[in-house]
Formats: structure tokens, sequence, C-alpha cells
């Protein structure tokens, strides 16, 4: 995966940088809004992490050139501006993500993963599935039963839609913010450790008295389903 | 909201009636005084110069006997300047002298020595004279008949057609000044219902100002002579500068914004980079803590004074209720607290998200300051056709007289110093709720536990 990162702050893009070569990705770095849209057009990058207040030429306005091109490199826009108006107007001029600052390496990680899987699945993959598994667990979608190790087990509406996510997304980084935003569908600050709550009632229902927990906790970041439970115990 | 309901009803409308009353009275009374005064004038005039008359020819008659008095009457007659009628006659009815053909025909029925008024017909004119118009069909004319010693018959009279165009010309003059008092009522009126609609119209874009937070309306100004249009003015150049320093600090905030982000978003990645992941979450907790302070600060700040509703739509508000309630079900779970929520259909014009935000803040406190086996008491419904939200708790309490500082920004009561927290969730449901045009109440014990909070939220149903 090759990321372009259009930041004109070094430290930023330093540490994005750095971030993203540690997890073995490349990526290249454009200090400001015109050359950003150069390097952008090229069509070489299957993401770009685009700052909101550029030199030469603004955030918005490198990626309204860009969706005007047609171009469908998803674009996480990154900003200082954190008002609801801002990331409306952000995500309807064609952004995929938007991300404020300040923010853990985590956080821009998981949604740059989830961001760039969910621009190459095709629609069809995504409308098909009935059931979703992972390792040992299944959850069917239709009859909104979910089993584990063939031991049937009762979740209530919103305990169901918490894990559909993170199964949908199993073997990824899903932040809190990211589970507030899709599973609970309110823009909010909830102040309270409230979603490791969540969590953590899901966890007594799907993972206590099974030898291998399914849901993981990502030290800083958040959670992440585990699918492959041979290959980590192994490793 | 318009400042003045009834136009009938403004000041304006009130002292320009008044004035015009006023007024009418005044000219009534000296327009009454006028024309009596002038009327009574003129007829005693005419009396007197009769009277003078008759005496003189008495007089003649004494000294001269009769031919004496025809002989002054032929003089008179033939006089250039004479402007009287006379008329003379014996005990036959025989004309002896005078201008007059015939005796005045209704003279029969008029007691001698007493004056009164005649219509002569110019047939009976004789001979006209010259100070009086020859044109004329008749004349009004104010007379007398004397008689002497019981032989001769005479009669004096004036003409009073000038007194009648005197009175022509008050008349007229008197329907003038009741044409000039309609147009002064006219223009009072008009000048009232002006004043109260310019009014309203100021008023109205204050409302519109102060509702919407938008400063780039002006006050409609239609004029450059009228006081309110000055008025409207001089408000419009205050609206621009209080539109220019707002603008000027909206901008140093959101420089802010972006000024302490970058920085902090250094610190963080600084942090990450350089400790090992034991030394570092603790101070990345520290960071994120001061994050979440000040973008509650922004937050407040922005719900406060952005005064934007786009994002209002009528929700309903049980819903939104039940979701924060299944939400924080489990924290309360954990303390052995139990919800008793009673949450009847309710609908709204209101941001959904900011409701969630406000009942989840509410319940958040209540559930954090409820010791375990608590009670939390949650309604949702109408109350006088408002949407009110109550949530009470049987925990600590605050202070009847502490309850209106709760809204106030970094409050933390002194028993909950110890508890996590920033104390910004209550001044965040209040701006909230001041956005939604409602209201936040407090209660102390409300469930007669011995100590607690209750927290109510009323807002309007629509905007």
């Amino acid at each position: 995966m090759k990321v372009l990162i259009i930041e004109d702050d070094p430290t930023v893009s330093h540490f994005i940088r750095k971030g993203l070569t540690e997890a073995s990705l490349t990526c290249d770095v454009a200090a400001d809004g015109k050359r950003g849209l150069q390097m952008a057009e090229s069509g070489q990058y299957d993401a770009i992490v685009l700052d909101r207040m550029l030199p030469e030429m603004d955030g918005m306005q490198v990626l309204q050139h860009l969706r005007s091109k047609r171009s469908e490199t998803p674009v996480l826009i990154l900003s200082a501006k954190s008002k609801v108006e801002d990331k409306v107007v952000g995500l309807r001029s064609g952004a995929d993500d938007y991300l404020t600052k300040p923010f853990a390496f985590e956080e821009l990680m998981a949604r740059l993963e989830l961001m760039v899987q969910r621009s190459a699945a095709t629609p069809e993959q995504s409308n098909v599935e009935v059931t979703l598994t992972a390792a040992d667990l299944t959850l069917n979608l239709l009859t909104r039963k979910v089993h584990r190790a063939n031991q049937s087990i009762e979740l209530q509406g919103r305990e169901f839609r918490l894990l559909e996510y993170l199964m949908r997304n199993k073997e990824r980084v899903i932040t809190r913010t990211m589970l507030l935003e899709k599973v609970w569908d309110y823009n909010f600050d909830p102040q309270t450790n409230i979603i490791d709550v969540h969590i953590s009632r899901l966890r007594q229902k799907i993972d206590k008295g099974f030898a291998v927990p399914l849901i993981e906790t990502v030290r800083g970041a958040g959670y992440r389903m585990r699918d492959n439970i041979e290959d980590r115990m192994l490793s | 909201m318009k400042a003045i309901r009834d136009f009938s009803r403004s000041s304006s409308f009130s002292l320009s009636a008044l004035f015009t009353a006023l007024l009418m009275l005044g000219v009534f009374f000296i327009a009454y005084f006028i024309v009596i005064s002038s009327d009574q004038t003129l007829i005693r005039e005419s009396e007197a110069a009769i009277d003078v008359d008759a005496k003189g020819i008495q007089e003649i008659y004494y000294l001269a006997g009769i031919d004496g008095v025809t002989q002054t009457l032929r003089m008179r007659v033939q006089d250039s300047t004479n402007s009287s009628f006379y008329a003379i006659q014996d005990q036959d009815g025989q004309m002896l002298v005078g201008n007059l053909s015939d005796w005045p025909t209704d003279i029969k029925e008029l007691r001698t020595d007493r004056l009164a008024v005649f219509n002569i017909d110019r047939s009976f004119v004789a001979n006209i004279p010259s100070a009086i118009e020859k044109d004329a069909q008749s004349y009004n004319v104010l007379g007398r008949t004397m008689v002497f010693d019981g032989q001769y018959q005479l009669f004096i009279g004036r003409k009073i057609d000038d007194l009648e165009i005197a009175q022509w010309v008050g008349r007229t003059f008197g329907w003038l000044i009741v044409f000039v008092l309609c147009l002064i009522a006219g223009i009072s009126l008009w000048v009232g219902y002006y004043v109260v609609s310019r009014i309203n119209d100021i008023s109205e874009t204050a409302d519109r100002i102060m509702n919407t937070g938008d400063l780039s309306a002006r006050l409609p100004v239609e004029s450059t002579w009228d006081d309110l249009s000055s008025l409207a003015v001089s408000l419009n150049r205050m609206l621009s500068e209080i539109e220019y320093s707002v603008n000027n600090i909206k901008s140093v905030s959101d420089n802010i914004a972006h000024d302490l982000r970058t920085p902090l978003t250094r610190l963080r990645q600084r942090i990450e980079n350089q400790f090992d992941e034991e030394t570092a979450r603790p101070l990345l907790n520290e960071a994120d803590n001061l994050l979440d302070m000040f973008n509650g600060l922004l937050r407040i700040a922005d719900i406060e004074a952005d005064k934007k509703r786009c994002a209002f739509k009528t929700n309903a508000v049980d819903d939104i209720v039940h979701d924060v309630v299944e939400m924080y079900q489990p924290l309360a779970d954990d303390k052995n607290i139990r919800i008793a929520a009673e949450i009847k259909p309710t609908s709204a014009t209101c941001d959904k998200d900011l409701i969630f935000q406000s009942v989840a803040n509410i319940l958040d406190n209540a559930i954090k300051f409820t010791p375990e086996d608590g009670l939390i008491q949650l309604y949702c419904g109408y109350a006088n056709g408002e949407v009110i939200i109550r949530i009470n708790d049987s925990g600590i309490g605050i202070d009847a007289d502490k309850h209106n500082e709760i809204t106030q920004r970094f409050f933390r009561d002194e028993s909950s110093r110890t508890t996590k927290g920033n104390g910004l969730g209550m001044a965040m449901v209040a701006a909230i709720v001041k956005l939604h045009r409602g209201k936040l109440r407090f209660a102390s014990n409300p469930l007669h536990t011995g100590s607690g909070l209750g927290v109510s939220l009323y807002f309007p149903t629509g905007l």
C-alpha cells in the first residue's frame, strides 16, 4: 500500500511517515497543496492523507480538483477544525474519512486501513454476506443468531450491532471513536469510558468460558476482533 | 415578534389622536365665538343705524310736520350715497314719497316700532338707491315702521345682504377648517402608523439577529429625513462594529483551535515516540484530558455563539432518550443502580446529537454521584405543550444555594472533587438547552431519599 501525505507541518508528516514505514508501508510527503495535487493526480497512491490548511492551495480545493477529475483514491482529511459542520463539509466534498488533530497514530492507521479496504471491496461482496465468521464465532444477519463453538449466544440489539461491526472488520483495529460513530450513530462526546463498558459486557457473553478471547484490546488504540487464532497462538 | 402588535395602542397614535381632539375642540370654540360675535355685531350695528335714522325723522316731523319729512326723504332718496329704503304713506294708503313703489307685502304683520327682516323684490323698488347694486333680484332688508299722529306711516329699511356675505364667508371658512382638521387627523394617523410599522420592522430585525445570530443582517433604512431612519443608521453602524468584533473573535478562536491543536499533536507524538509504553500512557492520558477539556470548551462556545440550527429536524425525543438510557444502563448496572424510566412518545424539532449529548451528560452525572443500590428516575414526555425530560437521582445532591452555579464552566462541588470529570458537562447542557429556547431547572432531594439532585429540561416542540 502506498500512501501520500499532504501536510505542511514537518513534525506531523514526519510522525506519520515514521509510523507508516514501521508498518512496512511506503509513503511520500508533499508540503504544499499544489505539489500535493500534482502527485495525487499521478494516480499511483492507494490512499491520501490530506491536511485542510495548506500553503499554495487549500486542502478542500485539492480535494475538489481531485474529485472533479474522477480520481477515486480514498482521501482522509486531517484537520485542526473539529466542528461538526467542518466535518460534514469535508465528507460532502468527497472525503472518505475525517480525523481531527491531535490524533493517536493508531487511530489514523486504523482509519486508513479500513478506508482502503472499503474502497477496494466491490459492492457485490458486501451485499451477498449472510453469515459473518471470526474464528469459531458465527453471526447470522438474517436470523440474528450468534453461535460460538455451536453454543448459542443471546445478544441484545446494540450488542448485536457492536459485534456485527467488529466482525465485519475482523483483524483490524477499531477505535472507540469509530465505534461511537458507526454503532451508536450519534455524534457525541461521552466524557466517560462508556464504550469500554459495553465491550466488557460483550466479552462476558462471547469470551467468557472459552480458552481464547476473541475481542482483543489494542493498547492506546481500541479493539480488534481476532480471526486466525492458531496463527496468533503460534507466534 | 412585533414590538407593537396593535398600532392603535401605540404611544404615537394616542398622542396624535389626543392632539387632533384638542385641536378640534379649540378650533370649534374659536369658530363658534367668531361666528356668534360677528353675526350679533353686524345686526346690532344695522339696528342702531335704523333707530338713529327713525329718531331723526321723528324730530323732523315734530319740527317741520309731514312736509318737512317728505322733503327730507326726497333728498335722501336722491342722494347717491344713500343705501336705505324709505316709504311713507298717508291714511288712505297713498304713497307720498320713497324709493319703494309699493308698501312691502308682509308689512301688515309687522307691529309698529319693531324691527324685522324682509325680503323685498326688485319690482317693488321704484328708485333703486345708487349705492345698492342694481342687478340683484331681491334684497334682504332689516326694517321697521313708524306712525306719525295716527295719519302717516313710515318704513325705514337697510339692506343686510352684506351681513349675508359675512355669514357665507364664515360658513366657507368653517368648512375649510373642517377640511384642514380632517387633513390633520389623517396625517396624524399616518404618522402613527408609519412610526409603529418602522419600529416593528426594527424590532423584528433585532429579534431575527438575536435568534439566528446572523450579524450580517441590517435594519431597513427607508429615507433620509425621518428620525427613525437616523436611529436605524446609527444602530446599523453599531451592528457593523459588533459584526467586525465578533468575526475577529471567531477567527481568533479558530486560530487558537488550530494553533493549540497542532502543538498538542506534536506533544502527543513526541511522547509516543520517545517513551516506552509504560511511561507514555499516563502522559498521553494527561494530554488527552487537556484536549478533552479544550474540546469541551470549544464545543460550548460553538453552541452558544453559532446559534445555527441547520441540524434541527423533527425527531422522536423518546427514541433519543431511549438510546441514552440503553447506552448508560451498563454503567448503572455496575453500581446496582436502578433506572426507573418512563418514556412517553414525544417528538420535537431539535438537534438529535445535542439532545443525546445533554441527556447523556445529565444521566452520566446522576450515575456518577449516586451511591451503590441507588435509584434514578427518568421521565420524558410533554408538560404544558413543552417537552420535558426529567432525571431525578438519590445521589449526594448539591445544596440548593449552589444550584445557579451548576451550569457555570468548571463548576465542581466540594464533594465531587475526587470524582473524574472536568466540570463542563452541565455547562454544555445549559448551552444546548438555550439553543433549543428551553429552560433548565434543578431540585433538591427529588425522590425524598434525604439527598439527591433533580434536573428538569424543558424545551418547546417547535421553533
